[in-house]
């Protein structure tokens, strides 16, 4: 009977949704905004509180729903965007983004006065000053000591997972933990980082490190006392210094997070305290997580899916009048590019007819469509701090083979395509788009699992595969070296996955890297369009946009424009 | 064995007249396909495979006829924002009969035609390099014996052991390294030959037991010592005098062998190790669909529905076969 | 000269538990044109010996001698020319037809194993052959299915026939037909035997349908043979008493309703894995002395027994 039942509303969904017409419509996304992000230059702008959301109420129990656990909550451990957007709730760290979700960012102190002092003007030596009134959980003040406390044990070898930009700094090397060994000096401060007084932290470098206040907004500058450090067992019951703290936690299936009394709005510029909890719901997959925001009854009424709508059920969450205005979508900073290796395809030429030829339009509508991804011309995503749009090879929407022919006056280049066998209608797609253009493709499928080590294997067999790149700041510093530096290439794990080596870039990365943080935000612009015009060793294809629903009650959310996930920092429940 | 084909036919008498001049008996296998004339689901089932297996002979033509090939597209027609196709049930139109694939924009109903190709021709030659191996391995087993049963007869066992979408899963990468390089594009006939091949390596098993028990009971028969007595070879006797009564098992298990492929080789694809895009294929297609289920659910509508009827079209056919091939006809 | 010769000829057949002793050191002779019938009850050989004169088993011992040529132990190949001169008929007309053949090719089949061309081509001789056999030739492309038990046995005669045998086995030929149809198959192949001179040798369990056909008798005993002789010495005085004892089973519409004279056989008979030592009949016979347990009687005049019934005794 159930079966009967179970079959009959199958084919009721079927019938209802195939006789239901198609047309184009809903709001375009907007894809032409511009990050204008800068660095808090007025210490004001680091004060409490956080303006207030319109329509913001206070209480209620806001549901995040996602498929799999948080991989740490441990701030010193965090990195996954999940882990990322929610510590904000629990950890506050020595500086963070105010972000208003439409791509404006300022780069404020948190628990820090400002963003940092750089002494010298020579981004060596950087100075904190810690807010008056910041508290932990059980009211015990905040110092320089219990920050410095918890940078120094994002030097234990047992802690993984979180990012390693201060430790590799401090220690100038990327064997922080050998330099410095956490364990054995559990008393003493890693090399470089001091706290003159309970006020002060500071930082020394042996070479300029102009991305420190960038850096210092992950959760790993989040201070810890040195008395509730529980090792590896912090992950699953962190000490909270923010505006929630962990009340209930059971790995996988469920995070409970209620108000902090001792957090002081007066000292925090982006949180705010609305809801009485925050709960995580793990465990339904993302076409389930959507569908129970959808039906927005129980939980999901005031939750958020965080998985997404997942791209194939856009179109039914467009078509649905009834779910207009609980919808989210903002272009991420997750940038794809289609990679070339620049040690097989060594003519310039056959590089830049790549980019003539490429037909980004076709592309986005196999990808699923301008729901879930916006073109892409330049190598840095557009919520990029001083990002200056241009296309250094304008070919229009959907390419123009006939230049690319020229180009390539005749010849047919061969080039194997390395594809993801999850995606091989994106090979077929490359394939037949390059072909039009005279290029002679192989494609090659890899393991989807195993694509991306492959690919960053120095020595991999292949021309050109799909890449995709999600700063941890919105900052060029964070992007262009970090994938064009040739002096960084190794045998194995390489993020410069077109092993492009460029003297005179990299001479400009080093003297655009050694310049005051808010003077090198124009700087990586204009690198970035030289590299294309003159080396072009990928072709931009297209920044994620990011699709969520939330439900009738859930308000505040915003996507961030540093990550490109639901911030959670503006959240509340209608009442 | 209340209506024996002894009752039904006439037995002539030794002395009795003459009969007329070229008289031609019926064998067992006209009779069973005299049985199978009279019954109904094997004549439907069995037509709508012939008019499956044309349709994915016809593939060619039909293209020149329809006037789209599997490989064109066409997507204007889909939406922009959600690549959805425009209009009613995924894009149903008097040019694209069931509508057109979201994402990619190719014609839906094109590529099921030879998606059918690609699939009866997979199943097909799966279960015919089977059932070569199975009724060879089986024959010898079971009328060599000894030694000679053991060894098979072990490697039977062992290959029923293998969880066979493991070994598939683990088999069909190296495989492919193992000829290919990692710059060489795998060309999909060689895709179609590995899925072959693992299907023969785990199908011929089933078939080989099924004759060797035949064999087994067969080989004792007085018609295989009067073979040997007039000095026949073992491969008289194998294929001479075993293999014409092994025809109603074979055929069964063939019957039922190639519907089993079909679906083997759909869930293949569409776990990504057997055909892959753009070569037109059910499983791969149903994989793609999948993701559409809500938004377009006329896209795994028509391939699924289609798969469906092979299928049992195929299971009908072989149970009618079976009954039409009973063995009490084989007196 | 004789031309089949068996001396000492024996099968063991290793099974669970031992050594079955199925045959166990057989002599006798068959001249060319004679017909020797082999009788006993179940189980006693008989049928293996049927085997192993045409090769189908392989003997553990002795010396099967055709045309004075040694073929005991003679591959297939170095058989193949025998095989003309040596053929076989089964009991069972169902099991003996392959189902799936029509007749045509079942009796042709010795033929095209040989690759024998016979003049006037294959498909002449079988219909000569289904001729020969009282079928009818245009029956040439039936099934086995669409004939009766009876004509399936002139089929298989027919085949057996068809490389123009000098010797053939029949083994128990017509146990398996209806007793009106016993007669026509016993007819035919007495018809046959004196029309192509075959030499047969006849296994039977029914006495009767034996006497009815052979010229020479040899009774069968758990693997040996216990008395030998021409046919209307033993039937009319045998000699040994498990002869007698068979002999004294058949009905006889002279004695109806007459007990007297009736040997009733006690017991069963003993597995051939562990025959009796001695005399292998003496766990049953009435005659049984001390030295039937100790000493196995020899073959001699026809007889093995340590106490024969005199020759010449009714």
């Amino acid at each position: 009977m159930r079966m009967r039942v179970a079959a009959a509303a199958a084919l009721v969904l079927v019938v209802s949704a195939a006789c239901s017409k198609t047309t184009e419509e809903g709001e375009e996304v907007d894809q032409t905004r511009t990050a204008t992000g800068v660095i808090a230059t007025d210490p004001k702008d680091s004060l409490g509180p956080a303006a207030e959301v319109p329509g913001a109420t206070k209480g209620g129990t806001f549901t995040v729903i996602r498929e799999n656990k948080i991989s740490h909550l441990d701030p010193q451990r965090v990195y996954s965007f999940a882990g990322l957007m929610n510590a904000p709730l629990y950890a506050r760290s020595l500086t963070a983004f105010k972000d208003d979700g439409k791509g404006n960012l300022t780069l404020v102190g948190d628990l820090a006065e400002t963003p940092g002092t750089n002494v010298n003007k020579d981004c060596k030596v950087w100075e904190y000053k810690v807010k008056d009134g910041v508290k932990f959980e059980d009211g015990t003040p905040i110092t320089s000591k219990e920050i410095a406390y918890g940078i120094a044990r994002s030097f234990d070898p047992d802690l993984t997972g979180g990012p390693t930009y201060v430790q590799e700094w401090l220690a100038d090397t990327a064997d922080y933990d050998t330099k410095w060994n956490f364990k054995a000096n559990k008393a003493s401060l890693p090399p470089g980082l001091s706290t003159p007084d309970a006020k002060t932290i500071k930082f020394e470098f042996t070479k300029p490190r102009c991305d420190l206040p960038f850096a210092l907004s992950l959760p790993s500058s989040a201070p810890l006392p040195p008395a509730k450090d529980t090792g590896v067992n912090l992950d699953n019951q962190p000490f909270s210094s923010g505006p929630y703290k962990i009340t209930k936690h059971t790995p996988g299936v469920e995070l409970v997070m209620e108000r902090n009394e001792h957090w002081d709005p007066k000292t925090d510029p982006v949180r705010h305290q609305y809801p009485e909890k925050f709960v995580w719901k793990f465990g339904p997959d993302p076409d389930a997580a959507a569908n129970q925001v959808i039906a927005d009854t129980g939980d999901a009424a005031a939750g958020l899916a965080f998985n997404g709508v997942p791209s194939a059920l856009v179109s039914r969450v467009e078509g649905d009048a009834a779910l207009k205005g609980r919808t989210i979508t903002s272009p991420t900073p997750s940038a794809w590019r289609l990679t070339i290796n620049t040690q097989h395809v060594t003519d310039l030429a056959v590089r830049q007819a790549l980019n003539y030829a490429i037909d980004r339009q076709g592309f986005i509508t196999v990808y699923g469509g301008t729901t879930v991804a916006s073109p892409l011309t330049t190598l840095m995503p557009p919520a990029t701090i001083g990002y200056k749009e241009y296309d250094a090879y304008p070919a229009g929407p959907t390419g123009n083979p006939e230049k690319a022919k020229e180009l390539l006056a005749g010849k047919t280049p061969e080039l194997v395509l390395g594809i993801g066998d999850d995606v091989p209608e994106l090979g077929t797609q490359l394939k037949t788009n390059l072909e039009k253009a005279g290029f002679k493709i192989t494609v090659k499928t890899i393991p989807a699992d195993a694509k991306l080590d492959e690919t960053k294997k120095k020595d991999n067999p292949w021309d050109i595969w799909l890449d995709q790149w999600a700063a941890d700041w919105p900052s060029g510093a964070a992007i262009l070296p970090v994938l064009f530096d040739g002096r960084s290439i190794k045998a194995e794990g390489n993020s410069n996955t077109s092993y492009f080596n460029n003297d005179a870039i990299n001479a400009e990365f080093d003297r655009v890297l050694a310049l005051d943080p808010s003077a090198q935000a124009a700087e990586w612009s204009k690198i970035d369009e030289r590299i294309m015009k003159e080396q072009a060793p990928a072709v931009p294809l297209f920044v994620e946009v990011a699709y969520y629903l939330h439900g009738s009650k859930a308000g505040g959310i915003f996507i961030s424009s540093v990550f490109g996930y639901p911030a959670f920092v503006n959240a509340y429940v209608k009442q | 064995m209340s209506l024996s084909p002894e009752v039904l036919e006439p037995v002539p008498v030794a002395d009795a007249a003459p009969a007329p001049k070229g008289v031609v008996g019926r064998s067992p296998g006209q009779l069973a396909w005299m049985r199978l004339r009279r019954d109904r689901t094997a004549m439907i089932s069995g037509c709508t495979l012939l008019f499956l297996m044309l349709v994915a002979l016809a593939a060619p033509l039909i293209e020149v006829l329809y006037g789209v090939g599997p490989h064109d597209e066409f997507k204007h027609l889909l939406t922009r924002r959600g690549s959805i196709p425009l209009g009613y049930a995924g894009g149903v139109s008097a040019d694209h009969w069931f509508g057109i694939e979201p994402g990619t924009g190719r014609d839906i109903f094109i590529r099921m035609v030879y998606g059918l190709r690609t699939s009866i021709f997979i199943a097909l030659a799966s279960a015919i390099v089977t059932a070569g191996l199975g009724v060879t391995a089986g024959i010898l087993a079971g009328y060599l014996g000894g030694w000679v049963d053991t060894v098979i007869s072990w490697i039977t066992d062992f290959a029923l052991a293998l969880p066979f979408l493991i070994f598939a899963l683990a088999v069909m990468r190296p495989v492919e390294l193992r000829f290919y390089g990692p710059r060489e594009e795998v060309p999909t006939w060689f895709r179609v030959a590995v899925l072959i091949a693992i299907f023969a390596a785990f199908g011929w098993t089933s078939t080989a037991r099924l004759v060797r028990g035949q064999v087994i009971s067969l080989r004792e028969r007085e018609f295989i010592e009067a073979a040997r007595a007039s000095g026949a070879g073992l491969g008289h006797i194998l294929f001479r005098q075993l293999l014409p009564n092994l025809w109603a098992p074979i055929l069964v298990s063939f019957s039922l062998a190639v519907p089993a492929y079909v679906t083997g080789e759909a869930a293949l694809s569409f776990l990504g190790i057997g055909i892959v895009d753009p070569t037109p294929d059910f499983g791969a297609m149903i994989f793609r669909s999948i993701a559409y289920l809500q938004t377009d659910p006329a896209y795994v509508f028509f391939p699924g529905i289609t798969i469906f009827a092979l299928v049992l079209a195929f299971n009908l056919f072989g149970d009618a076969l079976r009954d039409a091939l009973d063995p009490k006809s084989s007196r | 000269m004789s031309l089949l010769a068996v001396e000492g000829l024996t099968k063991h057949f290793t099974a669970r538990g031992g050594v079955v002793r199925a045959v166990d050191g057989l002599d006798f002779t068959v001249r060319a044109g004679q017909t020797l019938g082999l009788v006993g009850e179940s189980g006693c050989g008989k049928t293996t010996t049927g085997r192993m004169l045409v090769r189908l088993l392989e003997p553990t011992g002795g010396r099967i001698v055709f045309e004075d040529r040694d073929i005991t132990h003679l591959g297939r190949r170095a058989m193949r020319p025998l095989r003309q001169d040596l053929q076989i008929i089964f009991q069972d007309p169902y099991a003996t037809l392959n189902p799936r053949h029509t007749v045509g090719r079942i009796v042709a089949m010795p033929l095209t194993v040989n690759g024998t061309r016979p003049p006037g081509g294959v498909k002449k001789r079988v219909q000569e052959l289904l001729e020969l056999v009282g079928l009818n030739p245009e029956h040439y492309n039936r099934y086995p299915h669409e004939f009766s038990g009876g004509q399936r046995q002139r089929v298989g005669i027919a085949r057996a026939l068809a490389l123009r045998p000098k010797l053939i086995v029949a083994d128990e030929p017509v146990s398996a037909l209806d007793v009106s149809i016993q007669a026509q198959v016993i007819n035919l192949l007495r018809q046959l035997q004196r029309d192509l001179g075959l030499a047969f040798v006849f296994i039977a369990h029914d006495l009767a349908v034996v006497r009815h056909f052979c010229q020479r008798v040899a009774v069968m005993y758990l693997g040996r043979i216990v008395e030998i002789g021409e046919r209307d010495e033993i039937y009319e005085r045998p000699r040994h008493p498990y002869t007698r004892a068979l002999l004294s089973a058949i009905p006889d519409v002279a004695k109806l309703g007459q007990s007297e004279g009736r040997i009733r056989l006690t017991g069963d008979v003993p597995t051939p894995m562990n025959p009796p030592s001695g005399c292998r009949f003496r766990t049953r016979c009435w005659k049984a002395q001390d030295i039937c347990a100790t000493e196995e009687p020899p073959l001699t005049a026809g007889v093995a027994c340590h106490f024969p019934e005199p020759e010449g005794a009714p």
